[in-house]
Formats: structure tokens, C-alpha cells, sequence
């Protein structure tokens, strides 16, 4: 039996609404206690965590590990060491590695490779349609029996409304939730940041809001009518999360999440930066207006989740005109960061980036007796540097290379085994 | 406001680069301006050279087709006494995939004092000059900005009708993919012009009134009070579907015509940048008529880039005395 002990940290849970200093001590894989005892007499491992938060670590529902298929971009182990860098302990990689997680076989590897690494744990996404193409249904039953955890189709549409349609009816039964991307294929297409002011005056197309308003119309819609569980990724305008309320007003079984760089940056970023091409995301950074309704549907609870939207794309396909640059930035080391930085709450930061996430993917984040020994451990005064060139994941491509940025993380722990940060004092 | 620039050390030309008119600041237009005035007589001369740039190297990199902006800029160097080379799509490597970055590491490798760029991407010319220690032209990066052809616009106005403030200038036509139309507005509401804009729905959209220009859409609409009507050439290469039903529609709602030119100011200037769709945005008879200034912007688009080039490469240098030569 291994013992960790944290000692002297504020712990704060949104799940159990906890704030307070205490010591917190795990046993294996569970937490045991949390205050309430004499730590001078345990016999454990032990984090000093004074001036610390202790949380539960952080669960991320959108990261492409590109792994298999495309490792000079990502692996499973650059990808679980940024993870575990940046506090999370559960990734959802992204159906869209080569090949998609559409057949078994694939999602039993990645499961199997990734728990051999041990670092975090990597959940797989069962391809809604076969090669994420939105033509033919992908055999989900089957996907979920291998170790699935949730249907998607990653950040591809499905453009066709009779084959998504079709595709929700025939998950429902397997009951768990299908994560879709809002947006409209067609007027996605016209341009390459958001359309409005700042891309008038900066001589490039624009992508319009309505593309985002047509799609989420669209999938409530279908929700509506095929009963299925829709979590929505990636909202980033004001008309989405709109009509996202609105639907969860309605009683309707849709969910939302949001990337944490549309919390903090927007499409004015494009133009400051001379047309840097890592100001170019997907959905594109929205305008200051759009910023604020998402941040009032983070505090207010309507999205319920914030996603750290990791593309890790290699320089060449950053290092060209704006236009044709990949869009897409990292995100696994710098999401707390950057939440914290746009939100300044502690608690409604690690609810969006923990607890809202978690419960998509049926996993408990609680710092409590018995719950799973998953924490986080990060300076809440503190600050860092984002240095590109330091990081763990293989990528490069970040809007926020040379910003300081708060809440830098010091331990991260899974399955009560220290997995980022120095290691605990033995006695 | 004065856009006399007064010759402190605050007004010394200090860009490296010319990427655009969206942040130029008036005295700088009016610097280009006048410079461009000064160079305009050595074209008048029989030998039409002087040594300012001698020794110097001005790359044109056109991933775009070009004939007047490129032969502008070409000459324009020559007269400057710089050598030129030309580098276009079809004989550059990026035929072969080379990607922008490389294809100027390369040319960089090289020294060249200064690089001409024409590219259909926006911000093209922003990506290499921050990269490089030579000096970036922008001529014309997919929709975004034209500048040296907006400068050129801009003292053709400035003969005709002299200081620009309070003028009143109709950019007419396909404004949403005219990088022409981009610059100038920046350049003409920075020295104090009204800019109307007219055009079909779909090429002057609402939001182009955030960069302070008025959107009337009906030429009719901007005849009258207008001092310039600036027509823009319909760019069929950059329609995407849906944008226009014809020619015959566009040339009815939206071309200048003899008639609508009479219901204009009798001292109203024609320009356009060119090349004309003769019949679709212009009658030929106003293009070759007398209110046309049409060939004299292409005059001033010389002296114009005469006068970037020096500003660019002759920084803190005097330019040379008028009186030289024969």
C-alpha cells in the first residue's frame, strides 16, 4: 500500500463546495481523508502544499494526440507529459487520429498504450461515422464495448441533417453522450477569421457568427427530436451559447463547452499580432462581445465545460501566410492558465476545467473520502512564463508564447502517484 | 489638423516597411506625397536616372499576375539606380512547393535591399517583414491592402483638387475584394476625406461602415456630391458564387456611364486603377473622356514608387536636387 500526504493546502472543490485548509492524505488510488486527523503521526509521502490549492485535477474532453498515425506532431507520451504538466490526469483524445478511432481495434491500442505509460488516463471517443466522413454510421456499439467512454465526431461535421439524424437515434440506446462541433460547413469555409470589424479592417475573409447560430439550431433541433444526449464543443459566440440556454431552459439534454483560449484572446489578437498564424484557431478567436458571453456562461453555469482545444500542428504548418496556416493551437499546459487569467475565480475555474468535464465523461472529481486520488496542486498567487521552447508537448503553436500567466502548477497527481512536479518527501 | 509635417526628429521616416496605409499617420502620406512630387521631374527629363540607389538591390517577387504595378515598380527602381530583379510565380520554386518563408530565406541569402511582394494572401508581406532585415513593398496581398496604388490615387487627387481634407471621394463597385479600395479608405479618412462607397450588397457589406466610410450601394446615390468617383474593376478571378448575377445587371446599377456623369460635378475626376472591363464598370467614352485621369495615375504610380523606395532605402538620406542633370 502506498500512502501520499498533502499537507497544509487550501482545498477547494467545486463538487463538494469546499474551501478550507487541510491536510489531505490518499492511500493506492483513493483519497482517505481530507482534515480531520493528525498528520505529524501518519507514516506516508508527503507534499508540502502551504500557500497551495489542492484540487481535483483537471479533465479535458478535446485533445488531439495524434497518436497513431501522426506522431511527428504528438504521441501518447509527449501528450499524457503535457497533460500531467498541466494538471490534467483524463485527456479524451480526439476520434481523428489515423486511423480514427472507428474500428475496436483501434480504440482497444490506444487504451492499452496509454495505461501502459501510466502517466494519465486516456479516454477514447467512438467515431460517430465512419472515418468522421458524416456519410456512413460507424459501428458504436462495438467502439463503446472496446473501452470507448463517449460517441463524437470529432471537429468534423456532419453536414448531412438526415445521417446525423440517424446516427443520434441509433446511439441513444447505448446511452452516453454524443459530443458534435456547432457550425456550418459551407460558411465555415469562406473565410479564416472571425467576420466583423477587426476582419474589415484587416483585409482578410470572414467567417461569419451564423455559421456557429445555424449549427447549434441544427443539433438542438435533432436533439429535440431524437431524444439523444448532445454535448455541443466549442462554442465561441454569443448566439451559441444563447441558444444553448435556451435549449437547457427547455428541459432538452444538451450540454456545452467552450476552448479556453476564447475565454482570453480575441480576433483583435489577429491584427495586433501582424497576422501571426497562431492567432488562427478553429472556431476563429470571436469578437470582445462574444468574449463576454462566454465568460458569463462559464460563471453562470450554462457552458459547463472549458476545453483545452490541444492541436499540437508542427512549424511547417504554422510558418505560412495566414490563409493557408493550419488552424489550431496547444492548450494542455497553458488551460489553467489561461481560464484563471480570463475568469480570476478559483472555484468556477476548476468546475469548468474538473468537475463539468468529468461528469461528460462519468468520471468523479471530488477532493472527499473515497473519491479517486486525482489532484492537482498549483500556486494560486503565482505566475510563469509561457515558453514554447519548454514545453512537453511537441508542438510550438501558441498564441500565448512570451505571456505571463497565472496558477502555475507544481504537482500533479494520479491515481494517488505523483505524475508531475517534484516528488514527495519520503517519512 | 496640419498634415504639414515640420522636420523634427519625431518626422524623420523611420519605417523599414511599406505594408499598408491602415496605420500610416497623415504626415507620413503627405511625406510620399511630396517626395513623389520632387521624383515626378526626373521623369521628365531626357535622361530619366539618378544615382540615389545605386549599388542597391530591389527583388519583385509577383505571385500574382502584374503588368502595371510591376513594370512600376521596376522602372521605378531603375530610375533609382538600383538593380532589379524580377521573380514570378511560374519561375519561382513555389511552382515546385516551396513554401513564402523559404523562398525569402533564399532570396535573403542573397542581400537584397529591398523586396517587392504581390501575393494572394493577406498579411504575406507582414510575415517577411518581420523576418528579414530588407525592406517589404506590399504590392497588394490578396484582399487587404494596395498601398502604393492608393498613394498614387491619392496625389492624382491632390493635383486636381489640392489638399484633400473635406473632399468628398465615391469608391465605386466591388469594394469587399479590392485591396485598392482598402488602402485608399485608410489613406483618404486619415488625411481627412469622406469616403462614400457604392456597390452591389454583396461586394459593400455592412460592416464596412466600422471603417468610417459611408455605404450608399446606388451610384445614383453618390453622383452628385461627390469630388472623385473611383471605379473598381469587377474582379470575376475573386467572385465567389452567388455574388453577382451579370455583367448586363452590374453595368445598368452600377457603371459610369456618359449619362450618370452628367448628373455628376462638372469638375468631377474618373479614375480607375485599371485593368478596365471596358462597358461593364466604365463606358469607354468616360474612360477616354476629358474628366478620365486615368493615365495620370499611372504616371504618379512611378514617381509614387519612386519615392517609397527612397524613403525606404535612403532613410535620413536627402533627395536628390532637381536642378541636377541636363
Amino acid at each position: 500500500m502506498s500512502r501520499l500526504l498533502l499537507t497544509g493546502g487550501r482545498v477547494i472543490c467545486p463538487a463538494t463546495d469546499t474551501d478550507r485548509v487541510a491536510d489531505v492524505l490518499c492511500e493506492d488510488d483513493r483519497i482517505v481523508a481530507v482534515g480531520g486527523f493528525d498528520p505529524a503521526g501518519v507514516d506516508a509521502a508527503r507534499v508540502d502544499c502551504s500557500d497551495r490549492v489542492v484540487a481535483p485535477s483537471l479533465v479535458d474532453l478535446d485533445a488531439l494526440l495524434c497518436d497513431p498515425g501522426e506522431t511527428w506532431r504528438e504521441d501518447l507520451s509527449s501528450g499524457t507529459t503535457a497533460a500531467a504538466a498541466g494538471g490534467y490526469t483524463a485527456v479524451l483524445a480526439s476520434p481523428a487520429s489515423r486511423p480514427v478511432t472507428d474500428d475496436p481495434a483501434v480504440v482497444r491500442d490506444l487504451l492499452d498504450r496509454s495505461a501502459e505509460l501510466g502517466r494519465v488516463q486516456v479516454l477514447a471517443t467512438a467515431a460517430l461515422t465512419v472515418g468522421l466522413k458524416g456519410e456512413a454510421l460507424a459501428e458504436v456499439g462495438l467502439l463503446l464495448e472496446a473501452g470507448a467512454s463517449v460517441v463524437g465526431n470529432g471537429e468534423a461535421l456532419v453536414d448531412n441533417s438526415a445521417i446525423l439524424r440517424n446516427a443520434l437515434l441509433y446511439a441513444r440506446p447505448y446511452d452516453r453522450p454524443v459530443l458534435l462541433r456547432a457550425g456550418d460547413q459551407a460558411l465555415e469555409a469562406t473565410g479564416s477569421m472571425h467576420e466583423g470589424k477587426v476582419s474589415g479592417r484587416a483585409g482578410l475573409h470572414g467567417m461569419p457568427a451564423a455559421a456557429e447560430e445555424l449549427g447549434i439550431g441544427r443539433l438542438i433541433a435533432l436533439a429535440r427530436n431524437t431524444g439523444a444526449t448532445v454535448h455541443v464543443t466549442g462554442l465561441t459566440t454569443a448566439q451559441g451559447v444563447q441558444a444553448l440556454d435556451r435549449a437547457r431552459s427547455e428541459g432538452l439534454q444538451v450540454s456545452g463547452s467552450t476552448h479556453a483560449l476564447h475565454l482570453l484572446l480575441t480576433d483583435q489578437a489577429v491584427l495586433d499580432s501582424t497576422y501571426d498564424t497562431h492567432t488562427r484557431l478553429h472556431p476563429p478567436l470571436r469578437s470582445e462581445s462574444d468574449r463576454q458571453a462566454l465568460l458569463s456562461a462559464v460563471r453562470d453555469g450554462t457552458l459547463l465545460a472549458v476545453t483545452s482545444q490541444h492541436c499540437p500542428w508542427t512549424r511547417a504548418e504554422k510558418e505560412l501566410e495566414f490563409e493557408r496556416a493550419r488552424p489550431g493551437a496547444v492548450g494542455l499546459e497553458t488551460a489553467l492558465g489561461t481560464v484563471l487569467a480570463a475568469i480570476g475565480d478559483l472555484s468556477t475555474t476548476l468546475r469548468v476545467l474538473s468537475a463539468g468535464p468529468a461528469s461528460v465523461l462519468g468520471l468523479d472529481r471530488r477532493v472527499s473520502e473515497g473519491a479517486p486520488a486525482e489532484l492537482v496542486v498549483f500556486d494560486p498567487d503565482g505566475a510563469w512564463t509561457v515558453q514554447p521552447d519548454a514545453f512537453c508537448t511537441k508542438g510550438r503553436n501558441t498564441p500565448l508564447a512570451g505571456r505571463s500567466l497565472p496558477g502555475p502548477v507544481l504537482n500533479t497527481i494520479h491515481r494517488g502517484r505523483v505524475v508531475h512536479g517534484p516528488e514527495p518527501v519520503i517519512g | 489638423m496640419s498634415t504639414e509635417a515640420p522636420m523634427t526628429e519625431e518626422t524623420s521616416w523611420h519605417r523599414k516597411d511599406m505594408l499598408g496605409l491602415r496605420d500610416a499617420e497623415a504626415w507620413e502620406i503627405q511625406r510620399v506625397l511630396d517626395t513623389a512630387e520632387h521624383f515626378r521631374e526626373i521623369s521628365r527629363r531626357r535622361i530619366k536616372k539618378v544615382p540615389t540607389l545605386r549599388g542597391r538591390t530591389v527583388v519583385t517577387l509577383f505571385f500574382e499576375n502584374s503588368t502595371r504595378t510591376r513594370t512600376s515598380f521596376d522602372l521605378a527602381a531603375k530610375r533609382l539606380s538600383a538593380d532589379t530583379l524580377g521573380i514570378s510565380a511560374s519561375t519561382s520554386a513555389a511552382s515546385k512547393g516551396e513554401t513564402l518563408m523559404d523562398t525569402a530565406r533564399n532570396l535573403n541569402a542573397m542581400r537584397p535591399d529591398a523586396v517587392i511582394i504581390r501575393h494572394s494572401f493577406a498579411g504575406s508581406p507582414h510575415m517577411l517583414a518581420r523576418a528579414f532585415p530588407f525592406s517589404v513593398l506590399n504590392a497588394g496581398d490578396g484582399i487587404n491592402e494596395h498601398p502604393s496604388q492608393a498613394l498614387l490615387d491619392m496625389l492624382t487627387m491632390r493635383d486636381q483638387l489640392g489638399d484633400l481634407s473635406g473632399k468628398t471621394v465615391a469608391i465605386v463597385g466591388d469594394v469587399y475584394h479590392s485591396r485598392v479600395a482598402r488602402s485608399n479608405i485608410f489613406g483618404l479618412t486619415t488625411m481627412g476625406a469622406r469616403v462614400l462607397l457604392a456597390g452591389p450588397g454583396t461586394m459593400c457589406r455592412p460592416e464596412m461602415e466600422e471603417l468610417g466610410v459611408e455605404v450608399r450601394h446606388r451610384i445614383d446615390d453618390v453622383l452628385e456630391e461627390s469630388d472623385v468617383l473611383m471605379m473598381l474593376r469587377i474582379q470575376r478571378e475573386r467572385l465567389a458564387p452567388g455574388m453577382l448575377p451579370s455583367s448586363r445587371e452590374y453595368a445598368a446599377h452600377y457603371g459610369l456611364d456618359l449619362a450618370r456623369l452628367a448628373r455628376a460635378s462638372e469638375r468631377v475626376l474618373v479614375m480607375h486603377p485599371g485593368p478596365i472591363n471596358r462597358g461593364v464598370e466604365l463606358d469607354p467614352e468616360v474612360a477616354d473622356g476629358p474628366r478620365s485621369v486615368i493615365l495620370d495615375q499611372v504616371t504618379n504610380g512611378l514617381a509614387v514608387r519612386m519615392a517609397l523606395l527612397f524613403l525606404l532605402l535612403g532613410r535620413g538620406q536627402e533627395p536628390p536636387p532637381v536642378e541636377e542633370g541636363p
